[in-house]
């Protein structure tokens, strides 16, 4: 069911938004022990937004566009009288949050019903939702797989079908990771573009958080009530990027990107300049900005650190601020060469993690016939386009039963107008999709 | 990158020097990310050498 449909039901009185509570945090603790999305199931707090909503139904109020509609949010968004973990279990003694954080507070606003909070790599740090607290998600589609991350308690819940909406956070990949390996739609806005108040930050330079769901409308509604808005009319010249980003991609997915060439009658080849020079610039920034966060409880407890993390992050405690200058002027410098690209062109097409999802037990990938660990290479493709900040939203290759592959369609900076039109019109062809 | 030895040859030094003990079971993991970081960063420099 869709997020307006729903919204719309709730709002004519035809199914209340307790009833729609009530189902999703059964769907939750049904489905959440094999699957580990989920943290923590708020079921007070979500009859009580619900009652709230029904009864301004009942007063011949508006709700708003999300009236009714469950969703859950990574444990890095502030929830009023809760602790706000960020993944990590020196956190969960945390002093409460005091508020909401501004997103939540957006969406309830709009009606909408927050049920639980999400699963993640500690700290935000990571590709796999491996989290030596909290579990490690299992991929819906097959649980032997991971989900994906470090937002991946986000993407899992949607794509198992507990909630029709979560908020996830990217820095490097974290939302389109997860959203290609567990076969959903997800944004990362253009920086900036949505708030970030009472989110926990990782890499503040290019944090942002964005929505997952199921299809392209709902993602658009849900960045619309969440603030998102666009410089541009939604025409598109789409091209497709090609060198960095055409190698190490599975057979079916290029195969995929062909099919959507075909369909917009032939597309480009694109190559932006010195990618692996922006990934490597991107590590070092987030290993800087990470490390330097959380330097005052490395000095004071680091074992108390997820291992996963731990040692990434005094690493990055140690890097000279000198190789921080050197990777952000190298910043500057793509960052220009890529604005130069997109005067000609207002969406490019990549592949989101360019495989299908690892296995848990095993968790690598083959990138050009090596063999690579997934936690440090699932974002090989992501990383080098949120670090200067581009809109992009993360879309699914349409495989009905099959492990689910994920593309990127990536703008210039507030053109997310046009990335939401040609996901729609991608759909509507049936080359994208929930399988 | 002006004088600054990076990865530096003494970890524990270099971290004591910011305020930090690092634990001896987290140095072998420290200094692969300090490998992998100074790789990045080789990268990222030859583009000023040749820009």
């Amino acid at each position: 069911m869709s997020l307006s449909a729903i919204a719309g039901d709730v709002r004519a009185g035809r199914r209340s938004a307790v009833e729609h509570a009530r189902d999703a945090i059964a769907r939750t603790r049904r489905d959440n022990p094999r699957l580990v999305a989920v943290t923590r199931v708020l079921e007070d707090r979500a009859l009580a937004e619900a009652v709230a909503v029904d009864a301004r139904v009942a007063a011949g109020e508006d709700p708003g566009p999300l009236a009714g509609v469950p969703y859950a949010v990574k444990d890095l968004f502030d929830v009023a009288g809760l602790p706000t973990t960020a993944g990590a279990a020196m956190r969960a003694d945390a002093a409460p949050a005091t508020r909401d954080a501004e997103a939540v507070r957006r969406l309830q606003a709009a009606g909408a019903v927050l049920v639980a909070t999400c699963n993640m790599d500690a700290f935000a740090y990571g590709f796999a939702t491996i989290n030596a607290a909290y579990g490690t998600t299992r991929n819906p589609h097959d649980r032997s797989r991971i989900a994906g991350g470090s937002s991946g308690g986000s993407a899992a819940a949607v794509a198992a079908g507990m909630v029709p909406l979560s908020l996830g956070s990217d820095t490097n990949g974290s939302v389109r990771v997860p959203a290609g390996l567990c076969g959903i739609y997800g944004l990362k806005p253009t920086h900036g573009g949505l708030p970030m108040a009472g989110a926990y930050p990782f890499v503040d330079s290019f944090d942002d958080i964005g929505p997952f769901a199921v299809s392209a409308a709902d993602l658009e509604l849900a960045w619309r009530v969440l603030g998102g808005t666009s410089n541009d009319a939604g025409q598109g010249r789409v091209g497709r990027l090609g060198g960095w980003f055409a190698r190490g991609v599975a057979p079916e997915l290029a195969a995929g990107i062909d099919a959507i060439a075909t369909h917009l009658g032939g597309l480009p080849v694109v190559e932006l300049p010195e990618v692996d020079r922006a990934r490597s610039a991107a590590f070092l920034m987030s290993a800087v900005e990470g490390g330097a966060l959380h330097l005052p409880e490395l000095r004071a407890r680091p074992l108390a650190f997820d291992p996963q993390v731990r040692d990434r992050l005094l690493a990055g405690a140690l890097v000279p601020a000198a190789a921080y200058q050197a990777a952000q002027r190298f910043r500057a410098w793509f960052r220009t060469a890529v604005m130069a690209i997109f005067e000609r062109f207002d969406v490019l097409i990549a592949p989101s993690a360019g495989v299908e999802a690892p296995l848990v037990d095993d968790p690598f990938v083959e990138i050009d016939g090596e063999r690579v660990p997934a936690r440090a290479h699932l974002g090989i493709y992501t990383q080098p386009l949120s670090f200067v900040g581009l809109p992009v939203v993360a879309v699914p290759l349409l495989r009905r039963g099959k492990l689910p592959l994920g593309l990127q369609l990536v703008g210039r900076p507030g053109g997310e107008a046009a990335l939401f039109a040609l996901a729609r019109e991608l759909e509507a062809a049936g080359l994208i999709g929930v399988g | 990158m002006n004088d600054v030895e990076f990865p530096p040859a003494d970890i524990a030094g270099a971290a004591a020097s910011i305020g930090l003990q690092i634990p001896a079971e987290c140095l072998p993991g420290v200094a692969a990310n300090l490998a992998a970081l100074a790789e990045h960063l080789r990268n990222v420099e030859a583009h000023e050498r040749t820009a």
